[in-house]
């Protein structure tokens, strides 16, 4: 037990300064170096971008089309318990699809080169509680932008949880893991409402900010609440209540995967966090660098990248955000290949692994430093 | 258009395809089945000279009514980029919607989309079409004499007007110049040499350029003496268009005049910057080779959506109008109207104008 508690950190302040160790080994000349070998990369795949890769998105475009209306379709015989389990199985990775592989991708603008005025940033809306609008001021900006800096990257822990010791502890966390296990469940909610709510409170303006978050949030959510929860169980006659029942639950499995999903890509151990000081006056290379130590990749099958639009390459979706999702499987080798070099960190794991350390460190930062300090001296 | 009930059963479906729309799911079965958008297939192909095309464009609903002379975007996907060029419709203006219209291709060895309708389309391609536009146009109220001229691909939309004319009962007369370096080298020559054969209220003039020099103010006054009582059309090279501009400018008959440009004049691109113009706003900055235009619109104080400026987040992007752009951080060259581009990043590399 002892060895194993060697093993993980808690993203400790200790490791922090480890991160300090690792880019201390390195001279200016070896990160501005780095900065430049990736660039080299994003600039190799960028040019060589064409037919095949427009193939690829077209064909993901396809297979979730296709698989939601045979969803739907079976799903008007859901009555049936077959029909229901396939009809359920079917829409929740037509649903994953729409979110990962395409809707998060799209939105990145990695598909912008295309300029396919249907498949572009600017254009493309999805099944999600936050708008795109919104979702790409969130998520491309402040976490992009800001990855894993405490106090910038609204995503460290959603202003709920504590996933790092340099997050102070609060009683509140003691119900920490039960509080992730809703927001897996509601994931979709839970981040369009916490966005909605901070955007609300920036703005003085007559009535609650969690009410006004509530109606921008609702204003979005209701068409897919009317479609999944009305009109298709509707439709569906003597199946309408197993049908509400199958959408329910392809929403919920849905969420639930996408949230492993984001946690495994940046909660695991070893990952690194930043404070605001510790990234003024970052260089480009530095920039790289943080999106390296801040981000963990998960193994796994072809299919498995595919379901998890990718974000399974986590580490190169942050150096490189707005290139297509199906080169990262290719630049990841290129990418281990300069950590290995200049012995920085690159984090990776099967999904279970990476899982278990995520909610491993909830369970242990739900805890006040000394106790949890003294547990693991006893273990 | 479609019908007002068509209208209803769309707005039904989209309910049950949100965030998406029905044509998205539509497509899957007809690559043309789309209510948004209009997409057409190439139905067949003419072959009208070398490196000269006729192309029938087919749609699976009407298509809105156009005007002769008008032209319409055509989009093509290229190595997976889409590119749009405005072509002229030939075919006749009935007035009506309709499912086909025909537009007529020249290659123009550059590679683009010329290029690829000439070389490499064939029957059963898709192509994404855009809503006919365009001020060079047919009078509603024809006049009683109509002057034409065109050089090279500059026939294809005064061969709508005529094509329009020759399928109704009308009292105008019209004389038709129908300029290229050779006689060979006329497109649609054959048809409207018969039509001249055949149509009392037609004249051609054929003018092989190579033997008789250009058509100049001397061979108007020649061919056409009643030329300042015309309403007249001419579509060409710039050459061509600056010459007629002045020579009814200097009769003070410029109303009478209408062109249409085919090959525009391209910007002098340097990469060492140029005036930045902000379409909707109305304002203007100039920027040199290192300022993005996104800090060219802030110091104009134009509105400019921005969010990581890095070139990272995406949130900057806004139509570019016409210029070309040079990336801060490649280098590269690029740019054509109708692209999305990012400000952040990019920087003019010569006059440039959004639309924001």
């Amino acid at each position: 037990m002892t060895a194993s508690t060697q093993d993980f950190d808690y993203h400790t302040p200790q490791v922090a300064a480890h991160l300090k160790l690792v880019t201390a080994d390195l001279s200016d000349a070896d990160v501005e170096e780095i900065g430049r070998r990736f660039d080299a990369i994003r600039e190799s795949i960028r040019t060589d971008l064409g037919e095949d890769d427009a193939a690829y998105i077209h064909r993901i475009i396809r297979v979730h089309r296709a698989l939601e209306l045979s969803a739907r379709a079976t799903l008007m015989a859901s009555i049936f318990p077959p029909a229901w389990i396939a009809g359920t199985a079917m829409l929740s990775v037509a649903k994953i699809l729409e979110n990962m592989e395409l809707g998060h991708n799209i939105m990145h603008g990695q598909w912008d080169w295309m300029r396919d005025p249907e498949i572009h940033s600017t254009t493309w809306e999805w099944d999600s509680a936050i708008s795109s609008d919104d979702w790409k001021k969130s998520h491309n900006d402040m976490h992009h932008m800001w990855t894993n800096v405490i106090g910038k990257d609204k995503d460290v822990g959603y202003g709920r949880l504590r996933v790092t010791t340099d997050q102070e502890w609060k009683p509140e966390h003691l119900g920490q893991v039960g509080l992730n296990v809703l927001i897996a469940l509601f994931f979709e909610y839970g981040i369009a409402m916490y966005d909605a709510t901070m955007e609300a409170e920036k703005i003085d303006a007559p009535g609650h900010p969690r009410l006004r978050a509530l109606k921008k949030v609702w204003t979005k959510v209701k068409p897919q609440m009317v479609k999944d929860y009305i009109a298709f169980p509707l439709l569906s006659g003597i199946s309408a209540p197993t049908t509400l029942t199958a959408n329910f639950t392809a929403n919920i499995l849905r969420n639930v995967w996408t949230h492993t999903i984001i946690f495994c890509g940046h909660f695991p151990d070893n990952v690194e966090y930043f404070t605001e000081e510790e990234i003024e006056g970052e260089s480009q290379g530095e920039w790289y660098l943080r999106q390296l130590m801040g981000s963990a990749n998960i193994e796994g099958s072809e299919l498995f990248h595919i379901m998890s639009g990718n974000l399974s390459h986590q580490i190169e979706h942050h150096l490189f955000p707005d290139l297509p999702s199906n080169r990262y499987a290719e630049i990841a080798p290129q990418v281990l290949a300069i950590c290995e070099e200049y012995g920085l960190p690159y984090t990776s794991g099967r999904l279970s692994k990476q899982s278990y350390e995520v909610w491993r460190s909830l369970a242990m930062l739900s805890l006040p430093d000394e106790i949890r300090a003294k547990l693991s001296m006893s273990a | 258009m479609y019908s007002s009930r068509m209208t209803r059963i769309v707005t039904l479906a989209k309910r049950l395809t949100t965030p998406l729309l029905p044509d998205d799911y539509l497509t899957l079965f007809n690559p043309l089945l789309t209510f948004d958008s209009y997409r057409a297939r190439v139905s067949q192909i003419n072959e009208e000279l070398p490196g000269v095309r006729t192309l029938h464009l087919r749609t699976a609903r009407n298509l809105p009514a156009f005007r002769a002379g008008q032209h319409v975007r055509v989009g093509v996907d290229l190595k997976g980029v889409r590119h749009v060029r405005s072509f002229s419709i030939t075919s006749a203006a009935t007035g009506m919607a309709a499912r086909e219209l025909t537009i007529t291709v020249k290659a123009t060895g550059q590679g683009g989309v010329s290029d690829h309708l000439v070389h490499r389309a064939v029957t059963g391609d898709i192509v994404y079409l855009e809503q006919a536009s365009g001020d060079f146009v047919l009078p509603a109220e024809l006049p009683d004499r109509i002057v034409m001229i065109a050089a090279g691909s500059g026939v294809t939309p005064l061969l709508s007007m005529v094509r329009t004319l020759a399928l109704a009962e009308h009292d105008t007369k019209v004389t038709f110049v129908l300029g290229a370096r050779t006689t060979q080298d006329m497109i649609h020559r054959h048809e409207l040499v018969a039509l001249s054969e055949n149509q009392e209220w037609f004249d051609l003039i054929l003018w092989p350029s190579a033997a008789l020099g250009h058509f100049n103010r001397a061979a108007l006054l020649r061919e056409i003496p009643d030329w300042q009582s015309a309403q007249t059309f001419v579509c060409g090279p710039a050459g061509l268009l600056t010459h007629a501009d002045s020579i009814w400018r200097s009769q003070n008959a410029l109303e009478r005049l209408h062109t249409e440009q085919f090959q525009t004049r391209l910007a002098k691109i340097d990469g060492r910057g140029g005036t930045v113009s902000f379409a909707k706003s109305g304002r203007s900055q100039a920027a040199d080779a290192n300022t993005s235009l996104l800090q060219a619109g802030e110091a104009a104080d134009v509105l400019m959506p921005n969010g990581c400026r890095a070139g990272i987040c995406h949130t900057c992007v806004v139509p570019l109008k016409a210029g070309k752009l040079r990336d801060l951080r490649s280098g590269e060259l690029h740019g054509e109207p109708g692209d999305m581009v990012q400000t952040c990043i990019n920087a003019a590399a010569c006059d440039v104008e959004l639309d924001v």
